[in-house]
């Protein structure tokens, strides 16, 4: 590229304004929906990350083998073999982690992991008044699930000692702002809490939480973790353990460790919310086919213009190859006005972008989907910005580069003939 | 068995052709063609022999019109010349530099300084200015500052007699006034040849008779040769020498003393 090329393109292209412009315009508004589309999504995304990993923890440790042993049949008479059973019956055995307290202060010595919370888990029945619904309990140690989630920071009604209360109010129970309409509980009114086995007894509310993501809110309930035991007939036993790492990025890897330390089933947040994870990414790849899309059309404008200029200036390209400009100089000369269209449109297309986003974020409108939010959820990220520039320019070169190099291999001979 | 230029007539008879040794030019010969043949059509059918095996000397400021028939191959042998196109055979010489052997990039160097080319269609570009058209190929050459390459172009414009129209888009300009600055353009680099083709013919007689008198003024330095390519006899009875063409072959070459204007 050299200043002459440059002044060739700069004086091709200021020739066809109009042209140029809309061409311009569409590489901008390329730029710009793939940018505001990829905020949207991402926000979502995002939003729905934080509030899972946030609220849930990193990883959570079961209290089971992820293999099922091998069935002891199998050992006795080989496999491959069929074996006649009548009147079979489960065992009778409660699932629980063995010593919960040693497995907890590993998890807590390894490197990574900021801490680990105890919790018992069960299914109840709450009524109030003529309502009732069925309930997740999570039997908690309030001082320690702080530590592993932010379901602390939740509390939208009696905040004021928050989890903390739960200590100090015998039978006390958190709803989710769900549960709490589904029932029509409000907080300190007294609802009937019922565990699976029949036990029943009568319960405060101490508190309502929301987390923005709606399936826990509408089924989420928690308590201490020693009444959720009493509740649950599931005395001294702890059927879950919370861990939160320093970098959610990393608990996959951690939670393979701690599952090959202690030998118990350890989920990282990626893979309990997997059917998700891979909806983003369905959704990643249909925004980028529809950006692509758009900006491909946009090319087509880049290339139908600098063909239209090529095939209009082929009487000037023929005289200037006559008094010695090469062949790259021809191509480069047009393949800057492309470029240029390119860089304008794109940076245009980046500013056009941070308007809609701006604009798309004053919006506020409660949205109540999977997740709960006011407005449209956006997220800007350098990267995107840098994504849609790159492959417009990629794109304007290489619409601009064809016909240039059409351009560029033109005989002016056979041009002065007036025969191409 | 002897054979004669005569016999070769189609594109065909090229390949069973054979050639006697190539005799060079003499040393200062600026121009020189020998033995060349021009083949032009994309495919068989179309195809046919323009030139055929043209024999040619130019010397330094001298001032040639190249005339004949349409089609009897005078602009092919200008391009070819000028170095805008390759022979199919034969071999052309500028002081004493064979052109077929250099590459591509090499002859376009040689275009644009050592060759200014003028057509029937002035060709000027649109978007730039009288002066600015006239300083791209200088601007190409690279030798001129930008400034030295305005005052330059200034003054061929001066030349010409358009050095008030400098600055005016070549839109804005009379036919006359395009091919004038199309001739200040050909000189940009102050070439040692000149070559036109059809200069006028796009022209009513009165430009006409000022490109012709552009010329004989411009051979008159003796520093450079122009070769001018017309149909009009009248334009050509103002060169020193005419070569005559017919169907790809010269079938006169004289020189004349120049008629006074």
């Amino acid at each position: 590229m050299n200043s002459l090329q440059f002044n060739l393109a700069t004086r091709y292209i200021l020739r066809r304004r109009r042209q140029t412009i809309i061409c311009m315009l569409g590489v901008a508004i390329g730029v710009a929906i793939f940018i505001a589309m990829n905020a949207m999504m991402k926000g979502f995304e995002v939003k729905f990350i934080d509030e899972t990993v946030e609220g849930s923890g990193h990883a959570i440790v079961k209290n089971e083998p992820r293999e099922t042993v091998a069935p002891f049949l199998d050992k006795v008479y080989g496999p491959n073999t069929t074996v006649d059973l009548v009147r079979q019956k489960p065992q009778d055995k409660v699932a629980k982690i063995r010593n919960p307290e040693k497995v907890m202060h590993v998890i807590r010595h390894l490197p990574g992991v900021v801490a680990a919370a105890p919790t018992v888990t069960g299914n109840l029945v709450i009524s109030y008044g003529n309502k009732e619904t069925a309930v997740e309990v999570q039997g908690i140690e309030p001082r320690e699930a702080v530590r592993v989630t932010s379901i602390g920071d939740k509390i939208v009604e009696g905040s004021e000692g928050g989890f903390e209360r739960l200590n100090s109010t015998a039978n006390g129970i958190l709803l989710g702002d769900g549960v709490a309409r589904l029932v029509g509980a409000k907080l300190f009114d007294t609802i009937i809490v019922t565990g699976p086995t029949g036990t029943r007894t009568t319960s405060r509310v101490v508190g309502i939480f929301s987390t923005g993501v709606t399936p826990v809110d509408y089924t989420r309930t928690y308590m201490l973790l020693r009444d959720a035991q009493v509740l649950l007939d599931k005395q001294n036993i702890v059927s879950e353990i919370t861990v939160k790492g320093d970098n959610p990025e990393h608990a996959r890897a951690l939670a393979a460790q701690i599952e090959e330390i202690t030998g118990l089933k350890t989920e990282s947040w990626q893979e309990q919310n997997q059917n998700f994870l891979s909806i983003f990414v369905v959704q990643q790849a249909i925004t980028l086919i529809i950006c692509g899309a758009i900006l491909l059309v946009a090319a087509f404008g880049v290339f139908n213009i600098l063909t239209m200029s090529v095939m209009e200036k082929i009487n000037d390209i023929a005289i200037m190859r006559s008094y010695g400009l090469t062949r790259a100089d021809v191509r480069n000369a047009f393949v800057l006005q492309g470029l240029m269209i390119g860089i304008i449109g794109a940076l245009l297309g980046t500013g056009l972008a941070a308007t809609i986003i701006w604009a798309i974020r004053q919006l506020k409108f409660p949205v109540e989907g999977l997740v709960k939010a006011q407005g449209i959820l956006m997220a800007e990220r350098p990267q995107d910005y840098l994504t849609a520039v790159i492959s417009a320019l990629i794109i304007t070169f290489i619409a601009a580069f064809l016909p240039a190099n059409r351009a560029a291999r033109f005989n002016p001979v056979d041009i002065l003939r007036g025969r191409h | 068995m002897t054979q004669s230029l005569a016999q070769l007539e189609t594109p065909a008879d090229l390949a069973d052709y054979t050639w006697p040794e190539i005799v060079p030019p003499k040393d200062d010969t600026l121009l020189a063609s020998r033995q060349l043949c021009k083949v032009i059509g994309t495919n068989l059918s179309n195809q046919s022999l323009v030139l055929k095996g043209l024999d040619l000397d130019i010397h330094r400021g001298e001032f040639v019109s190249i005339v004949g028939a349409s089609g009897s191959g005078k602009s092919s042998l200008l391009y070819l010349l000028g170095g805008l196109d390759r022979p199919t055979h034969g071999e052309i010489s500028i002081n004493n530099q064979p052109l077929s052997t250099m590459p591509d990039a090499t002859l376009t160097a040689v275009r644009n300084q050592t060759v200014g080319f003028v057509f029937q269609f002035h060709f000027l570009l649109p978007e730039f200015t009288s002066l600015e058209n006239i300083m791209i190929p200088m601007q190409k050459m690279g030798v001129r500052s930008r400034r030295e390459c305005s005052d330059h172009a200034a003054e061929l414009l001066t030349t010409v007699g358009l050095g008030d129209k400098a600055h005016r888009r070549t839109t804005d300009l009379s036919g006359g006034e395009q091919q004038r600055v199309a001739i200040a353009r050909a000189l940009a680099n102050d070439p040692d040849i000149l070559l036109a083709d059809e200069p006028t013919g796009n022209l009513d007689k009165h430009n006409s008779q000022n490109v012709a008198r552009l010329f004989e003024e411009i051979a008159a330095q003796g520093q450079r040769t122009i070769l001018m390519v017309t149909h009009d006899p009248h334009m050509a009875e103002h060169a020193h020498r005419i070569i005559t063409l017919d169907d790809g072959r010269i079938v006169e070459d004289h020189r004349h003393t120049k008629k006074a204007l």
